[in-house]
């Protein structure tokens, strides 16, 4: 790589000169005229000439949840720039980024891949050789058919990813159901998300349950970023933030490390890693006894007022004998102040606490059993395992409570522990208890529309896919059945990177290595596809015509087609469209990618209801899925998209968002937010929960932080991008390093029992001591040594979501002695 | 004629490098160089803050050329190429330029590269706008505002998009421009002021 000019001022002058900025004198007061001379001279170009540029506008949907109309600038056939589209209806939520401007360098690099390939060495070994798609499917469809034949159509396995997102790429869902195939699926962010479906309800998404950022400008007093570095994950909406801090609202940044996040705002807490619940438990705590909670909210808008039997379900009228079980009209009860129990829809003021006896027996309500429940989360408690002091702890809990609208950005920071689940819960817990939810302003977790344009999965002839996630795979594969269903998987099908993204590779790689043939259909060669047998190439996402919804923005949005398929890569619709004719199903899916897009178009909610159709949305480019002054949840009532309409900080019926059968899962010790350490992640003994014995081999937290460089492996070898990282690298606190005789910038070698990897240190004072960070991102050949963080995790979920644990594991770092590339 | 200035509010610059990217992308920019960058004031790396966990601070600063009114690489220039323009913009004119660098060793900004024999590109294909300038080899470049996006009406490629709303742009000349408005009132600072170059970038605190 050349020496940057870049870098150049940071290394000598730059850091003097940057911070002189800061010490400068100011200039204050009003300028209006400038005090600048009159030109001196000019031979400037002041010719008019409009660009010969074509432009399309398109959508950049990689997998970092933001989703950005872009436009794309095409010239002689080729993608020569891309720049934000401003067409977007509301220009508070125009958007571009590093990312989305590098296109045309991901677009034209030399890991594109140009033909169909075959491997012609060992696995592994780099060896190809170029095909034409016919003998490519010939091969795959022979092997494929005769391996059907034998085994059944369990025989074929497939993994999607994260590569494409839009509506396109969803026909492999009804492609592996008409089938009858293997599914793997990958999850991230679901321990978070489904606690939040849980408690809070979501709309179409899974991702939407929360007020739009732009709500909290002049809005929210108090904004919590908590768990999530928001001006990196989620730059497009850090605007917002900083508005809302101008116009008055204090930011709070709470996360174990000093994140770029905490430049702009107010108050930094520093909380151990893992145990943000115990702080939310205890802000409820501190809550409920200073007498600062919202009665109108718990009692109308939350399942305060519910009453509890012995198995924890709610009191119904069937069990008053005045409704039949499980009817329509077997209401949940409620008992007004007069001791009488009225369906709780009804009542004109429901008691929370201190029921009369029923039929003779003693009850509880829903909030007593709650406020039995934080019993355990003293203050003493919290602060040994938070280490949030307690004069902390309690003018948050006061600030949270009392100071107005308060917004709570939760990201999927603590999502990658393995007890992720349990802290969006108990944010919906002090939200409730204060009301801060529901009105403007007030809010928790995220608002993306993720997935809100829904294509039909189900596949006519009625068959259906065997589904497993990810990281039980491994295991499924091995003892050949997904849980009762007997399975017999000879040959898997990857789209996307799974062995670049995934946690613990290695144990991945020896499933797939079981496998008679690898089929990889990509775009950019990547750890996955070096392994494989067959590679087909896959067009871009500004190669087709598509529909794309999400990223925290009102809108769902058409992408145009702005270039032909890049030399003879074709697209996700194509290779699964040829699939499904293979096996006689070509009447499964429409004819064309266009037919699928319109019935797409066409069931989907939002735009159904405003009498959108394809036509309507190609010609627009953009719909909207909700109004300017739209609040979650409605201002008031019983109207959150909850199985009780309320907010559930008591989940009656918890649910897996993972495979785990209905039978096979017992949601009742979720139904509070009940905190326990995680799983491998847990270095000190605190109180009743000792230390993880491996702290003696692998004393250091180890994060994969999501940078604003990166979305999963997509631009790892953009080398713009990688120009201005310079990675991979891991981010360590100096005091711990100089403690192990490690200096600034040398080669280290981070490694537990899965794996390792070996990458330069730089020093960041952000960084608490007790943690490593190192940006995920990169590719294994990347690395100065072959080797990546990814295998330092492991691939255990818990039966709540079927989420790989990132950030749940225990390492060691060393200076590195080998040799380097 | 306008006179040209930006403006970058400090207090909401998080550090995103779109801008210098967008620079870099529209302006078909060498591998190695850029007209923009962002700086960290902060710790030793980039990104990193400075201070002792966890007290710790950070921001960034968006530095290109400073355009100034007093510019040092002008009154170098030994053969006027490098020069001030009508609009406030600080030009290096090519076919004069002689790749002296004495420019470059004037600028206290570090905003001036010499494009040597070994530049290249990372792509086959030039990128950015169709009239981005050339790279000449044995001279010397730098961010030129932008001006042939200038002189079709449109803003500087760093100016299309700043996700943190930081940038303004603007006639300085226009009292309603949107730089004289974003700076009015507000607390300003240059960069390296002591050196008297009087930038038309303006920093605000």
């Amino acid at each position: 790589m050349p020496i940057s000019n870049y870098q150049r001022f940071s290394r000598r002058r730059f850091v003097e000169g940057a911070a002189a900025l800061l010490a400068l004198g100011a200039v204050s007061g009003t300028i209006g005229c400038s005090p600048h001379q009159e030109s001196v001279k000019s031979n400037e170009v002041t010719q008019k000439s409009e660009p010969p540029d074509q432009i399309f506008e398109c959508v950049c949907r990689s997998n970092c949840m933001q989703i950005c109309p872009i436009r794309v600038h095409v010239r002689d056939g080729k993608i020569v720039r891309t720049s934000a589209n401003m067409a977007i209806p509301d220009q508070r939520y125009a958007r571009i980024c590093l990312k989305g401007l590098t296109h045309a360098e991901r677009l034209y690099s030399n890991e594109r891949l140009k033909y169909p390939m075959k491997r012609v060495g060992e696995r592994g070994s780099g060896e190809w050789e170029r095909i034409g798609w016919d003998e490519a499917y010939k091969t795959i469809f022979d092997t494929w058919n005769d391996l059907v034949e034998k085994y059944g159509s369990t025989a074929l396995a497939a993994s999607t990813y994260a590569g494409n997102y839009g509506a396109n790429r969803d026909v492999s869902e009804r492609i592996a159901n008409a089938l009858g195939m293997v599914i793997v699926q990958s999850f991230y962010d679901m321990n978070m998300d489904n606690a939040l479906d849980q408690s809070i309800g979501h709309d179409l998404s899974t991702f939407w349950h929360a007020n739009p950022p732009h709500s909290m400008v002049g809005n929210t007093k108090n904004i919590y970023i908590w768990a999530v570095n928001y001006c990196n994950s989620q730059l497009q909406n850090y605007h917002f933030v900083n508005e809302a801090r101008q116009a008055g609202a204090k930011v709070t940044v709470i996360d174990p490390v000093w994140a770029q996040s905490c430049q702009l705002a107010d108050e930094y807490i520093q909380i151990r890693p893992a145990t943000d619940t115990v702080l939310a438990n205890a802000m409820a705590k501190i809550i409920i006894e200073s007498g600062w909670t919202d009665e109108e909210f718990l009692k109308f808008r939350s399942v305060a007022p519910f009453i509890l039997k012995d198995d924890g379900r709610f009191l119904r009228l069937s069990d008053l004998g005045k409704a039949k079980p499980e009817s329509d009209d077997d209401k949940i009860v409620a008992m007004e102040q007069d001791g009488s129990l009225v369906d709780a829809a009804d009542a004109k003021n429901p008691r929370i606490e201190n029921l009369d006896d029923i039929e003779g027996l003693a009850y509880i309500t829903a909030y007593e059993k709650t406020v039995a429940f934080l019993a355990d989360y003293t203050l003493d408690f919290a602060e040994e395992i938070t280490g949030v002091p307690q004069d902390v702890i309690s003018s948050l809990a006061n600030e949270y409570a009392t100071g107005g609208p308060a917004t709570i950005l939760i990201g999927w920071g603590n999502d990658r522990f393995l007890n992720g689940h349990s802290f969006p819960q108990s944010c919906a817990l002090i939200a409730a208890l204060t009301g801060q939810i529901g009105r403007v302003g007030a809010s928790i977790g995220d608002n993306n529309g993720w997935g809100t344009i829904t294509p039909d999965y189900s596949a006519p002839n009625g068959n259906t896919c065997i589904k497993t996630a990810a990281c039980h795979a491994p295991q499924c594969f091995e003892s050949g059945k997904i849980f009762d269903t007997e399975i017999y998987p000879h040959s898997f099908f990857l789209q996307g990177n799974l062995l670049g993204n995934y946690p613990n590779p290695n144990l991945f790689e020896k499933m797939l290595l079981d496998m008679d043939l690898l089929v990889w259909h990509g775009s950019r060669m990547n750890d996955t596809s070096r392994i494989c047998d067959i590679l087909l190439p896959a067009t871009s996402w500004f190669e087709e015509e598509d529909c794309v919804s999400g990223g925290g923005h009102p809108f769902v949005m058409y992408s145009e087609k702005a270039i032909e398929p890049y030399f003879e890569s074709r697209t996700d619709y194509a290779v699964w469209r040829a699939i499904a004719e293979n096996f006689n199903l070509g009447d499964q899916i429409p004819e064309t990618s266009e037919g699928w897009l319109r019935d797409a178009v066409a069931s989907t909610k939002h735009l159904k209801e405003q009498g959108v159709d394809f036509d309507a949305f190609r010609e627009a480019k953009f719909g909207r899925l909700y109004d300017d002054d739209y609040v979650w949840g409605s201002t008031e009532g019983a109207n959150f998209p909850t199985e009780t309409g309320r907010v559930q900080f008591y989940v009656e019926n918890f649910k897996t968002s993972g495979f785990t059968p209905v039978d096979q899962f017992d949601g009742t010790k979720y139904r509070l937010p009940k905190w326990e350490p995680p799983c491998e992640a847990w270095p000190e003994t605190i109180r009743d929960y000792p230390a993880n014995p491996l702290v003696e081999k692998y004393p250091f937290y180890c994060f994969e932080a999501h940078t604003k460089y990166h979305s999963q492996t997509q631009w790892s070898h953009v080398s713009t991008v990688l120009e201005l990282e310079q990675g991979p690298y891991v981010w360590m606190n100096p005091q711990d390093a100089m403690a192990l005789g490690i200096e600034d910038g040398v080669m280290t070698r981070i490694y537990n029992d899965r794996g390792e990897a070996i990458l330069p240190v730089r020093f960041n004072e952000g960084i608490a001591p007790g943690i490593l960070v190192a940006p995920r991102g990169y590719q294994r050949d990347q690395y100065p040594v072959e080797s990546s963080v990814q295998t330092l995790s492991h691939e255990i979920c818990s039966d709540v979501a079927d989420n790989p644990s990132l950030f749940d594991k225990l390492v060691a770092i060393e200076v590195y002695t080998g040799g380097v590339a | 004629m306008a006179l040209f200035g930006m403006a970058i509010d400090m207090t909401r610059c998080f550090g995103c490098q779109t801008c210098s990217v967008a620079c870099k992308m529209a302006n078909n920019l060498p591998s190695g160089m850029w007209f923009n960058r962002v700086e960290t004031i902060g710790g030793i790396h980039p990104e990193t803050p400075s201070g002792t966990f966890p007290n710790c601070s950070l921001s960034y600063a968006p530095i290109s050329c400073q355009h100034c009114e007093n510019a040092p690489c002008v009154a170098v220039c030994p053969t006027g190429a490098t020069h001030v323009d009508e609009r406030g913009i600080v030009i290096i004119d090519a076919d004069t330029c002689i790749g002296c660098k004495s420019c470059i060793e004037a600028c206290p900004y570090e905003v001036r590269t010499f494009v040597d024999d070994s530049f290249s590109h990372y792509l086959d294909i030039s990128v950015g706008e169709f009239d981005a300038p050339g790279h000449k080899i044995g001279t010397v470049e730098k961010c030129t505002f932008c001006s042939n996006l200038l002189a079709r009406g449109e803003e500087p490629a760093c100016m299309q998009l700043c996700p943190g709303r930081a940038r303004y742009w603007g006639d300085l000349d226009d009292p309603d421009s949107e730089i004289s408005k974003a700076i009015s009132g507000r607390k300003i600072k240059f960069c390296l002021e002591e050196e008297g170059t009087s930038p038309k970038v303006y920093y605000l605190q």
